[in-house]
């Protein structure tokens, strides 16, 4: 595995409007065999061209550098489902032997604040989603450099948005080398409470739930659908579940993430039963 | 699977319509029941999906949605909903708390291109004020509620982790955005005539969604009592109800018309009346909080 990261250098070519030939379209993205188109809402584009870089046109009437969070997102991800690798919309904490702890959840407001609140705990350097896993060996991940963004939970938050009028705000916390690959630890999944879910506390997770996580977390679907095919798809998932130490960890009833449980976690975590 | 099916040329969303705390859950249940033909209603498994849901339009944009604007988010669902208005096959309808109010564009957040159908549900303004002020934890502040409801700009969604942002408007605007929309397969239903008779309320709504298709009437029934009221409040009492917000003590509260008698001023009352009176006078409710006749609407 190569960091995705250094697949996204830019290019001075200009976006095309569509795509000659996409494997799939819709109003905002289009796809082909080696290249991926991105159109915003307020008419900016994206292009990512395999072994050519990325392209950007920035949206008419909106501040300069506006396609940025686009490129570190939607650009990163379509780099790493054409060059083989699966993006997930997970967050990472960098452990202190160096390892990844992927950390996932359906709602990005859980998953952030546990990241944060590992990173309070044990000065952890954080990695914004996605993250890339490559499923021919699932040790490999890698980042897009990017400090963790929370998303915009208060009107009156503290942080700048990650552009202007995003719900979603970048914070100074210490971020991942993107410009490695790092070797992972396994994915933390978080549960909570509710009439749904098992009891508090972490457990390992059968192969048929790590499927379902693994699969509930994969970012740009359709995309990678498009491009592999779901039958590979499938396979690749099969695999991540099957080689990833996967763990769930579910909140009690009215239980809030803070640094004092994230610190407890983590030395769940770090003890060798865990692992 | 249910075995009702679309008549040709039935595309598009079905979307079922309401100002919160109007009936859309108690329609759902209703919808759930029918469908699946069951005997007991899982309130933690209620069909419908969200139609402002962000993990939709963020399997079709490629992108996270939290990246974009307010006024992008608009301008997406539209575009999504066009798009995806051939392809929704499901008879599940989508819950929709919006006004189909007009983007700067000029055109409807919901297109009637990409409409199938319109179950849309109103309830007496003066009830929902004291429903909604409970729901959203403001009680018994209901002056608070009210304010909300008499803004034209009214949004909710805005901070939501998994939803895009919502133009509620006052009651008045949400009501007639949604009783003039230009689509044919379209019914209003008030709440208090559900209450009065829900068979007959949920199977006219059938028909609108099925067109062709007369509703079953053991299932009609089944369905309505499976869905009655103190059902549905004694499950979310014994197991909780995930669509609870955590501010609200429970979702199934009163479901009675008429409760606000209990809880609002003269005062409060008159500044409803006054300020959503014109949506208020097309569905037969008068300002002293009573429900007169209505010949119903449906259709464009």
């Amino acid at each position: 595995m190569d960091p995705v990261l250094l697949h996204l250098g830019p290019s001075d070519r200009s976006p095309p409007e569509t795509l000659d030939g996409a494997l799939r379209a819709t109003p905002f993205f289009e796809v082909g065999s080696r290249e991926f188109l991105l159109r915003t809402p307020s008419g900016g584009r994206m292009h990512y061209v395999s072994g050519e870089g990325i392209a950007v046109r920035e949206p008419d009437g909106r501040p300069v550098g506006d396609m940025q969070p686009f490129v570190a997102t939607s650009g990163f991800a379509a780099a790493a489902w054409l060059a083989g690798y699966v993006p997930l919309a997970v967050n990472a904490a960098q452990l202190p032997d160096g390892q990844l702890l992927l950390i996932a959840h359906g709602t990005e407001d859980l998953r952030e604040g546990m990241a944060v609140a590992m990173a309070k705990a044990a000065g952890l350097a954080l990695a914004d989603s996605p993250v890339v896993i490559n499923p021919e060996n699932p040790t490999q991940v890698c980042t897009n450099g990017q400090s963790i963004t929370l998303r915009r939970m208060s009107k009156d938050a503290p942080e700048p948005p990650v552009r202007p009028g995003a719900r979603r705000l970048a914070t100074t916390l210490p971020a991942i080398d993107g410009l490695q690959v790092h070797r992972c630890a396994g994915m933390l999944c978080l549960a909570e409470a509710g009439p749904a879910s098992g009891p508090p506390g972490l457990e390992r997770l059968s192969m048929l739930q790590a499927i379902a996580e693994i699969r509930n977390h994969v970012f740009m679907a359709l995309v990678g659908k498009a491009i592999w095919g779901q039958e590979t798809i499938g396979t690749a998932n099969m695999i991540l579940a099957g080689s990833l130490p996967m763990l769930r960890f579910t909140l009690a009833e009215g239980q809030k993430i803070t640094a004092d449980l994230a610190g407890d976690l983590l030395a769940e975590l770090l003890t060798p039963e865990a692992g | 699977m249910t075995d009702v099916v679309r008549s040709p040329g039935h595309g598009g969303f079905t979307w079922l319509a309401s100002y919160p705390k109007s009936g859309n859950t108690w329609f759902r249940a209703l919808m759930t029941a029918y469908d699946a033909n069951l005997e007991e209603v899982d309130i933690n498994r209620l069909g419908a999906r969200h139609g402002a849901a962000e993990h939709l339009f963020e399997s079709f944009m490629a992108c996270d949605g939290s990246l974009l604007t307010e006024e992008e988010t608009f301008i997406a669902r539209r575009a999504i909903y066009l798009h995806l208005a051939g392809t929704e096959s499901t008879s599940a309808p989508r819950k929709v708390h919006d006004a189909n109010l007009p983007l700067a564009g000029g055109e409807l957040l919901f297109p009637v291109e990409a409409t199938a159908a319109v179950i849309h549900i109103v309830r007496h303004p003066f009830d929902v004020a004291v429903s909604y002020a409970y729901h959203m934890g403001l009680a018994p502040d209901f002056g608070a509620c009210i304010d909300r409801m008499c803004d034209p700009d009214y949004r909710i969604g805005e901070l939501a982790n998994s939803q895009f942002p919502q133009v509620q408007s006052d009651w008045s605007s949400h009501t007639l955005s949604w009783l003039d929309m230009p689509c044919a397969n379209r019914i209003t239903l008030r709440y208090e005539d559900m209450l009065a008779d829900t068979e007959t309320s949920f199977a006219r709504a059938l028909r609108v969604m099925f067109p062709g298709v007369e509703p079953d009437p053991a299932r009609l029934r089944q369905a309505v009592e499976a869905t009655r009221f103190d059902k549905l409040k004694a499950q979310e009492a014994a197991a909780s109800f995930r669509e609870r917000p955590e501010k609200s003590e429970a979702f199934f509260r009163s479901g009675k018309a008429g409760s606000w008698q209990d809880h609002l001023t003269p005062a409060q009352c008159a500044r409803l009346a006054e300020a959503l009176a014109p949506a208020m006078q097309r569905v037969g409710y008068n300002a002293d909080g009573s429900v007169g006749p209505w010949a119903g609407s449906a259709g464009a």
